[in-house]
C-alpha cells in the first residue's frame, strides 16, 4: 500500500482511468441526496492526484483531502508539492486514524475512496466498518483492493519466525490475512485462485460493509453496491462499492436510478474492465464505424463498450 | 364444585436462599457500593464527587455502609428499592450501576439476621427495621405470606437540604460463616482491593471511599499535556432499545500519553462509574501483533509503554451498557462495544503513529520528541478537551532544528591519556580530549 507510487504511474493504466471517469460519470447521480459538488472526497492521491484532479474538474468538489500513509518528513514534503489545487487537504497516517480525526465525512455525506492497491487486510475491512457506522446519510463507499494471488501480508508467525508460505493453501493464507471469521462459508481452495480471489474478497468486503451499518448510532442504515469492477493492469484488481444510507432516505437512492448505467453492478456479478490495445487511427475508424476493419472483432467490441471513457496517453514534455 | 387450587406461591424462605445462593460476599458488598456511586452520581451530574463518602465498616458482629450521596425517598423504598425484581415502569436512575433491582436485599439477606436502613433523602426519610426470622413468619389474615416490609418511621413532605441527605444500612446478627470472613484480615485487604480497581474512576472523581477507615486511594488518571501535546477526547451518543425501552449510552473515549509504565499502559473500560477492564493490551481493545512490527521482545513493547486509553460508558439504564452480567468484564459481542472498540483502534492508532515516530527518533540525533514530552504536565481526564485528534510534533519540525553538536566519547589508555593532559596542561581527561581534537583540526583543517 505504501509507496507503491514508485512503482506505478497511475496515469497509464488505462483500465484504472475508465474506471475513474465511470466512477465520476456515476456521482452525478448523487445529486438526489445534495449537490455533487458539495460532497467531501476523501481519496488516496498518491503522487499523481489522478482522481483528485479529474473528480474536481468534472464535478467541482470543494473539500478534498487525500490520506497518505507516509510519515518519512522528506516523502511527506513531496506529496505536498505535487497537490493540484491549493484546496486539498493531504493528511498522513494510516487511514483509520486520519478518519477518526477528520469531522468532515461524518457531518455531511462524503465520497470515500479508499484505494488501497495492496491485498485486502483485517485493517482494511476495520475501515470500511467505521465508515460505514460514521457516515452520513449518501455517502459513497468505494474500497480498490489487489486480488492477485493470495499471497500472506504478515508472514511472520506468532512465534517470531518465518512463515513458509509455499506449505500453506489459498485458504489458510485468507484465513491469515483477515479474521477467520470474516472467511465466507463453504469457499474452497479451488475457488481462491484467478478471479475467484476478487469474488471471495468481494463477499468479505460487502460484509464488512453491511455488518458496519447495523453499528450505526441511527440504528437505521442501509447500504447498497452500485460498483464491482474488476480489472487487470499487470496486477489484478478489485473495485467495490456502493451508497451508504439512512433508510429513511432510500427514496433518494432509488431516484438516483444506478442501474441504468452500464457499468454499474448490484450484486457478485463483477464489471470487468478490459481495454483493447487499438492505435488511435483504428479507434478513429471504429469511432466513425467504418466497416470490414481489419480489427479483431472482440476488441471492437471491448473498444465500443468504452470508448465514452477510453484514456488517450499523449506523450509530451511540458516546461 | 369448585376446582381446588395449588398454591404455588414461593415461601421466603426458598426465595431468600435462592437470591443470596450465587453471590460471593465480596461482590454482595460491590453491589452496595454500586448503589452509593449511583447516588453520587444523580447527585453530581457533573461528575465533582468532593465532599461525597460512602464508608464500610466490616466486623465480626456488624456491617455498616454508611454515605451521604442522596438518601433513598420513602417513594423509592415503597414502589422501588425493596420490591423484589426491578418493577416495570420504574424511573431510571442517572446513571445507574445497581438500579436496586435486586442488589441491596441481596446484599442485606445474604450477610445475617437482621438489618436496618435509614435514610434522609430530598423530599422524606424513614428507617426500616427488619428481624428476618420475623419477617419469614409473618401471614395475613388469609394464612398466606405476607410480602411486605413495615417503615419504623416515615416522614414525607420535607425538604432536606443537601448535606443531611445520607443512606446508612446496617446488618447485624451476621451468619456465622459471614461473621468469620468479616474477622479476617485477609477478608478485608481482598475487599479493599475490589473496590480501589471497580471504583477507581469514582475515587478519581473526588468519591472518599473508606473500609474500616482506611481510605481508599487510587492514582488519579492522568495525560500529559502541553502547547504540542493534546490527548483525543472523543464524545459519542448511541441510542439503544432493548425490550421495548430506550435508552442513550454515552462514550466518552480518552487516549493520549502518560509516564512510561508497561504495567499500566492500556485501555481502561468504565461502566457508569465502575472500572470493569484496566491496563488491557489484548485485541479486545484492538491491540493486535501488528502493531508491534513483528518484534516479540519485551523493548518493543516498551515503546507503547506510554499509551493510556479510557472508554467512559454511561447511560440511565444500566442494561443498556456493554458490561457482562457481574460487572466484572466487557460484553465483547455487544454491539455498542463493537462500535466502540473501533473508534478506540483508530484511537490508539493515531497515539501509536507518534510512539512509533518517537521510537524512531532515538536512531537519530535529534530528541525533539522526547523533550515535548518531558516539557507536558499530567493534566487529570476532567481537564482534557474534546479533540478527535491526536495532537503531538512530528518529525518534520526536527529536520529544521537539526543539532550543530554531537558528543564524541573514547576510551585510552590512562598513560597516554595522562601524557595529553601534562602536554596541554590541563586537568581532567575531558578537557585533554577536546585539546587534542582542536589540536587535529589546527593542523589538518584548511579554514
Amino acid at each position: 500500500m505504501a509507496g507503491s507510487f514508485k512503482d506505478i504511474d497511475y496515469r497509464v493504466r488505462p483500465a484504472k482511468s475508465i474506471e475513474r471517469k465511470m466512477l465520476a460519470e456515476s456521482f452525478r447521480r448523487l445529486v438526489y441526496f445534495q449537490n455533487p459538488a458539495k460532497y467531501t472526497y476523501v481519496g488516496m492521491g498518491s503522487l499523481y492526484f489522478s482522481d483528485f484532479n479529474l473528480f474536481h474538474r468534472s464535478l467541482g468538489f470543494e473539500t478534498m483531502v487525500s490520506i497518505e500513509d507516509c510519515f518519512d518528513p522528506t516523502i511527506q514534503d513531496r506529496f505536498r508539492m505535487n497537490v493540484p489545487y491549493g484546496h486539498i487537504r493531504l493528511e498522513f497516517g494510516r487511514a483509520g486514524a486520519v478518519l477518526q480525526k477528520m469531522a468532515d465525512w461524518k457531518q455531511c455525506p462524503a465520497i470515500i475512496w479508499l484505494d488501497y492497491d495492496g491485498k485486502l487486510s483485517e485493517e482494511c475491512l476495520h475501515d470500511l466498518e467505521y465508515v460505514a457506522s460514521n457516515a452520513a446519510s449518501g455517502t459513497v463507499l468505494i474500497i480498490s483492493v489487489n486480488a492477485d494471488r493470495l499471497k500472506l501480508i504478515d508472514s511472520i508467525g506468532d512465534d517470531g519466525n518465518e512463515i513458509d508460505e509455499a506449505s500453506l493453501t489459498p485458504l489458510q493464507i485468507l484465513e491469515r490475512n483477515i479474521d477467520k471469521s470474516r472467511v465466507p462459508l463453504g469457499v474452497q481452495n479451488k475457488e481462491l485462485s484467478g478471479w475467484g480471489v476478487a469474488a471471495a474478497y468481494r463477499e468479505v468486503i460487502d460484509a464488512a460493509i453491511r455488518k458496519g451499518t447495523t453499528l450505526h448510532p441511527s440504528g437505521n442504515f442501509g447500504y447498497e453496491q452500485t460498483y464491482n469492477f474488476t480489472y487487470s493492469d499487470g496486477a489484478r484488481m478489485l473495485t467495490v462499492g456502493g451508497v451508504l444510507f439512512s433508510e429513511n432516505e432510500r427514496e433518494h437512492f432509488v431516484s438516483a436510478a444506478f442501474d441504468n448505467m452500464e457499468f454499474v453492478r448490484r450484486d457478485k456479478t463483477d464489471y470487468r474492465i478490459d481495454p483493447p490495445k487499438l492505435t488511435y487511427a483504428e479507434m478513429r475508424a471504429i469511432n466513425l464505424h467504418r466497416p470490414d476493419l481489419p480489427i479483431p472483432p472482440s476488441d471492437v467490441e471491448k473498444f465500443k463498450k468504452t470508448y465514452r471513457y477510453f484514456p488517450h496517453f499523449i506523450e509530451a514534455e511540458v516546461g | 364444585m369448585s376446582v381446588p387450587t395449588i398454591n404455588a406461591s414461593p415461601t421466603k424462605e426458598f426465595f431468600i436462599s435462592i437470591i443470596t445462593k450465587d453471590i460471593s460476599l465480596l461482590d454482595a458488598i460491590k453491589d452496595l457500593m454500586d448503589n452509593c456511586v449511583d447516588g453520587a452520581r444523580s447527585l453530581r451530574g457533573d461528575g465533582r464527587y468532593q465532599g461525597l463518602f460512602a464508608h464500610i465498616e466490616v466486623k465480626p458482629d456488624s456491617f455498616i455502609i454508611v454515605d451521604n450521596c442522596g438518601g433513598i425517598s420513602v417513594d423509592t423504598a415503597i414502589n422501588y428499592a425493596f420490591r423484589f425484581g426491578r418493577a416495570r415502569g420504574a424511573p431510571s436512575v442517572e446513571g445507574s450501576i445497581g438500579q436496586f433491582g435486586v442488589g441491596m436485599k441481596r446484599a442485606l439477606f445474604k450477610m445475617g439476621k437482621k438489618f436496618e436502613v435509614k435514610s434522609v433523602a430530598a423530599d422524606s426519610r424513614f428507617v426500616l427495621k427488619v428481624d428476618v426470622d420475623e419477617w419469614t413468619a409473618l401471614m395475613d389474615e388469609n394464612g398466606r405470606e405476607k410480602w411486605e416490609f413495615e417503615f419504623t418511621e416515615v416522614a414525607e413532605s420535607e425538604n432536606n437540604p443537601i448535606d443531611i441527605r445520607s443512606t446508612t444500612l446496617e446488618v447485624t446478627d451476621l451468619y456465622p460463616s459471614v461473621a468469620a470472613e468479616f474477622g479476617t484480615a485477609f477478608f478485608v485487604q481482598q475487599l479493599v482491593a475490589s473496590l480501589q480497581h471497580a471504583h477507581a474512576h469514582s475515587l478519581n472523581l473526588g468519591l472518599d471511599i473508606k473500609v474500616n477507615n482506611f481510605e481508599l486511594r487510587h492514582n488519579v488518571a492522568t495525560l500529559l499535556q502541553s502547547d504540542k501535546i493534546k490527548s483525543i477526547k472523543l464524545e459519542k451518543t448511541y441510542p439503544q432499545e432493548d425490550d421495548g425501552i430506550r435508552s442513550i449510552v454515552k462514550l466518552t473515549i480518552y487516549a493520549g500519553l502518560s509516564d512510561s509504565n508497561l504495567k499500566e499502559a492500556g485501555w481502561y473500560i468504565i461502566c457508569n462509574g465502575r472500572q470493569v477492564l484496566g491496563a488491557d493490551k489484548t485485541p479486545l481493545t484492538g491491540w493486535e501483533s501488528k502493531l508491534e512490527e513483528n518484534q516479540s521482545t519485551p523493548a518493543a513493547h516498551g515503546q507503547f509503554s506510554r499509551f493510556r486509553g479510557y472508554a467512559v460508558f454511561e447511560s440511565d439504564n444500566a442494561k443498556a451498557l456493554p458490561w457482562n452480567t457481574s460487572k466484572s468484564g466487557v460484553d465483547a459481542e455487544s454491539k455498542l462495544y463493537q462500535a466502540a472498540r473501533m473508534e478506540m483502534v483508530n484511537a490508539l492508532r493515531q497515539v501509536i503513529d507518534f510512539l512509533n515516530e518517537l521510537d524512531a527518533e532515538r536512531d537519530s540525533e535529534s530528541t525533539v520528541l522526547k523533550e515535548c514530552i518531558n516539557e507536558a504536565l499530567p493534566v487529570p481526564l476532567s481537564s482534557v478537551a474534546v479533540s478527535a485528534r491526536f495532537i503531538a510534533p512530528s518529525r518534520a519540525a526536527t529536520t529544521i532544528q537539526r543539532p550543530t553538536n554531537v558528543r564524541v566519547q573514547f576510551t585510552q589508555a590512562l598513560d597516554d591519556v595522562e601524557f595529553a593532559k601534562n602536554y596541554f596542561e590541563v586537568t581532567s581527561a575531558t578537557k585533554a580530549g577536546e585539546a587534542v581534537f582542536d589540536y587535529f583540526l589546527d593542523r589538518e583543517r584548511e579554514n
